[in-house]
């Protein structure tokens, strides 16, 4: 194979006129989050400035007119954003992305920017549960910061007062910039999360100022994009080089990537590891401790828009915890593995479709699936124990382990395959139910542990280390 | 506790006086519905993958319709049954079907339900309890938790805080049912005042109309309904009233503001407001087979008084209720819709809400 050494390549083109002149100006979403399906519609009227910037002002509100780059280039980070955004953005208010981790808020901040330049001011809001302030590892510092107010203002400060400057002063040591940011605020609230003292239930919202009448535009960018890459084909305004759900111009040598330092993990004494491997013609076999683990990888990975958007919603939707995903290489993390939460049969589908343009076979991949029901959703579970005529049993002493009752465990199955079609052809992994969380039922796909070092390095990698990844990466052209 | 006949059981599960009506039923095909898990057991195929409780509701309704149970089905009941034994009790299912092996171990161990639901098959069926009832009672008292409520501790683990009405509440009846059917006296079961305070307590403040229903069959099998019914008898009725819907013309299982309302993200026990009323603004409720007929037994063979005036007020519209169920497969049920998810959670009709829909109008036309 020929390596060429360089950037990775941009996917497609976005063309806002052509976008926006295929529906007249007038966009219709259907949003369907959360069990819950948003009809969003909003009108633009817009026109050119010049080559490359249009304006754009939704119908009859001048005030509210915007200019930007008419073109938007779509590289492998514009869809990992896509994603992310469709997973955990705003969908309602302002454009605006909630998350406690300072990486993904930046990379969220500057894709936003990136669309709309210079467009909107930022707002960040800062959220916490009054119970983590009942810490006793957090006095100390309590009373400094105590000490430090009352010398600034001549008398004793609020506990409140003293709280917000606490985490303003743990903001502005995190060195979060979200690009002209106007305002910090800071809710404290026996409402947010968590009921145990001490715990964090810590969350970073960015807004977008005055974006309100925008969300539609960008939701309607994303969705078509998203919808475009699933139908395999051009949309009105968006623009593939190649088959977006299947080609690219960049390819990973996943053999070489293996062998390198981006596929290596610390063992609990301290040293690095990699994964064991054979090769053959078509794929990598790769495994850690023991080959009865192994997991076959295609030889080469093309960097599809499909596999960017899926790391992108995996980003937003996945269950291994953020942190763990930037600190695995760097220290020994148990229990990293893959897990897919979604509610919707799109992002599922999404899921598997992209995850096999990496990994070969299922049955070394998926271990299970199972239906998480959530705290609101109890009464309607309950009132089918009674349809049923069996108890609702929980499992585990928190009642967050293996529901009971075999006829729920059952029924459950049938519902979700009835909801979400995709998961018919993964029927025979269901596994169980779990009464958890406080959400929708939902399903939560769990995959075997050999394969998660690879897939979260790639991720980590095709997101935040473009150039870690280059020296890996071969021409696609050359592969055929 | 012996039965002479099947309908005297029946009589007994349900602790119902009234007679059923079937006149206005199509009975050949109310008996293909009921029939159909039996048929299941026909089949090599699936016959393994038959649960007790569906075999229980559905022999419920034949015996119901006094259908005839041939020998060859009843032999086929039989081979589940004993493939669900474990030596002190029943599981949900056969140990050795295909189903079985992708269930957790815990869901696979012997409890109350499906132990009561067996026993109950092979009193049905006219069978002898004697050969599992020693098995059952060296392990039975050990289901009696000293908080009062009755499971299977190896079972469900949960603290009886995070633990659902439903489960404690019918556990507790099941538990009950299971311990007059092996001839013991209610009294002598363990933590007999415990048990009655719970299920008082829950009758003060009740949040879901089948366990309200439970609730007061318990104490009506423990013998302490007559003496609780005066002092229980508005807070009951204003309950059942509440869940009353004209447009429906039938009752509702729960409200949301009672069940929808948690000390989670923002919602706090008894929190009202545009933030709690948020949280359910997309879910569905629709007056239910189950908590109209319950509602009309609460009214008829429970509390009478202030209830039962109601119910009267409001016969015609009830009647009407369970006229304009729609029969689906020969079958009735209340489809459970979740948000504005398109497909429904669980089945749309089933054998309990057939047989309900049975009892409830035959309630309702008392009125």
């Amino acid at each position: 194979m020929k390596k060429v050494k360089r950037k990775l390549a941009n996917l497609g083109e976005i063309n806002l006129v052509e976008l926006l002149q295929a529906c007249n100006g007038s966009i219709t979403i259907q949003l369907i989050d959360a069990g819950m399906i948003r009809d969003q519609e909003m009108e633009y009227e817009f026109e050119l400035v010049d080559t490359e910037s249009i304006c754009i002002m939704p119908k009859g509100k001048e005030k509210s007119r915007i200019i930007i780059p008419s073109k938007i280039v779509v590289s492998p980070k514009l869809l990992i954003f896509f994603g992310m955004y469709d997973g955990d953005g705003n969908k309602t208010g302002n454009i605006g992305f909630a998350q406690n981790n300072t990486e993904l808020q930046t990379f969220v901040a500057d894709a936003i920017e990136f669309i709309f330049p210079k467009a909107f001011k930022s707002k960040v809001n800062i959220l916490e549960s009054s119970k983590f302030f009942e810490s006793d590892e957090i006095q100390h510092d309590l009373q400094r910061i105590g000490n430090t107010i009352r010398k600034e203002i001549g008398q004793s400060p609020s506990k409140e007062e003293v709280q917000k400057r606490y985490l303003l002063e743990e903001f502005s040591k995190m060195g979060f910039q979200v690009g002209t940011t106007e305002k910090v605020s800071i809710t404290i609230s026996p409402k947010k999360g968590g009921e145990i003292k001490g715990k964090r239930s810590y969350e970073i919202i960015v807004e977008k100022l005055n974006s309100r009448l925008f969300l539609p535009f960008l939701l309607y960018i994303i969705k078509q994009t998203i919808d475009s890459i699933l139908e395999s084909k051009q949309f009105p305004g968006i623009h593939w080089f190649l088959d977006p759900n299947k080609e690219a111009f960049d390819c990973l040598d996943v053999e070489k990537y293996i062998q390198s330092d981006r596929c290596k993990y610390l063992t609990p004494s301290g040293r690095k590891r990699g994964y064991s491997k054979r090769t053959n013609d078509s794929h990598v076999q790769i495994y850690k401790s023991s080959p009865a683990t192994l997991v076959k990888i295609r030889k080469v990975i093309y960097v599809t828009p499909l596999l960017c958007i899926m790391f992108g919603i995996y980003w937003a939707e996945g269950t291994t915890t953020k942190k763990k995903l930037f600190t695995f290489r760097e220290r020994n993390e148990t229990n990293l593995g893959i897990g897919f939460n979604s509610s919707e049969n799109k992002s599922l589908h999404l899921f598997f479709d992209a995850i096999f343009q990496i990994f070969l076979e299922p049955n070394e991949l998926i271990s299970c699936w199972l239906v998480k029901i959530g705290a609101k959703y109890h009464a309607e579970t309950n009132a089918l124990g009674s349809k049923l005529g069996v108890p609702i049993a929980r499992g585990g002493p928190g009642g967050d382990g293996i529901a009971r009752s075999a006829e729920i465990t059952r029924v459950a199955k049938e519902w979700a395959t009835n909801q979400f079609p995709i998961m018919r052809s993964w029927a025979k992994y269901y596994s169980h139910v779990e009464f958890t969380g406080a959400g929708i039922p939902r399903i939560d796909i769990r995959c075997r542990p050999t394969s998660a070092l690879f897939f979260f390095s790639l991720m980590v990698d095709l997101t935040f280390c473009e150039d870690a990844i280059y020296p890996f990466l071969v021409d696609c052209r050359s592969v055929k | 506790m012996t039965f002479t006949s099947a309908s005297e059981f029946i009589s007994w599960h349900y602790l119902i006086e009234t007679p059923l009506r079937l006149s206005k039923y199509n009975q050949r095909s109310l008996t293909d519905f009921f029939y159909r898990p039996i048929s299941y057991l026909h089949d090599e195929k699936t016959r393994s993958n038959v649960f007790i409780s569906d075999v229980f509701h559905s022999l419920v309704g034949l015996y119901i319709l006094n259908a005839t149970i041939l020998d060859a089905d009843k032999n086929n009941i039989d081979y589940l049954i004993k493939g669900c034994w474990t030596s002190k009790g029943f599981t949900p299912i056969r140990r050795d079907s295909p189903y079985a092996k992708i269930l957790n171990r815990k869901l696979l161990l012997e409890d109350v339900y499906s132990t009561y639901y067996c026993l109950g098959i092979l009193i049905l069926m006219g069978r002898d309890i004697g050969p599992y009832s020693e098995g059952i009672l060296g392990n039975f008292k050990s289901w009696f938790q000293s908080t009062g409520w009755i499971y299977n501790a190896d079972w469900t683990e949960t603290i009886i805080e995070r633990r659902l009405d439903i489960e404690l509440i019918q556990q507790a009846l099941m538990g009950l049912k299971l311990g007059l059917l092996l001839g013991t006296e209610h009294r002598d079961l363990p933590y007999d005042e415990q048990r009655l305070s719970n299920l008082l307590g829950y009758i003060e403040k009740p949040r879901y109309m089948t366990s309200l229903y439970h609730a007061v069959l318990c104490l009506k099998l423990m013998q302490q309904w007559d003496k609780s019914k005066e002092k229980y008898n508005d807070v009951i009725a204003s309950y059942v009233i509440s869940h009353f819907e004209e447009n429906e013309k039938g009752f509702r299982e729960y409200q949301f503001g009672d069940v929808k309302i948690f000390n989670y993200r923002g919602m706090e026990d008894g929190a009202k407001g545009a933030t709690a009323k948020h949280r359910f603004q997309s879910d569905y409720i629709t007056s239910s087979i189950n908590a109209t007929t319950y509602s009309l037994w609460l009214g008829i063979e429970g509390v009478r008084n202030k209830l039962l005036d109601f119910l009267k007020l409001k016969g015609k519209l009830i009647v009407q209720f369970f006229d304009d169920q729609k029969c689906v497969d020969g079958g009735y049920g209340t489809p459970i819709k979740i948000a504005k998810y398109t497909a429904t959670f669980g089945p749309d009709v089933t054998s309990i809400e057939t047989c309900n829909h049975i009892m409830g109008s035959s309630l309702a036309s008392i009125l």
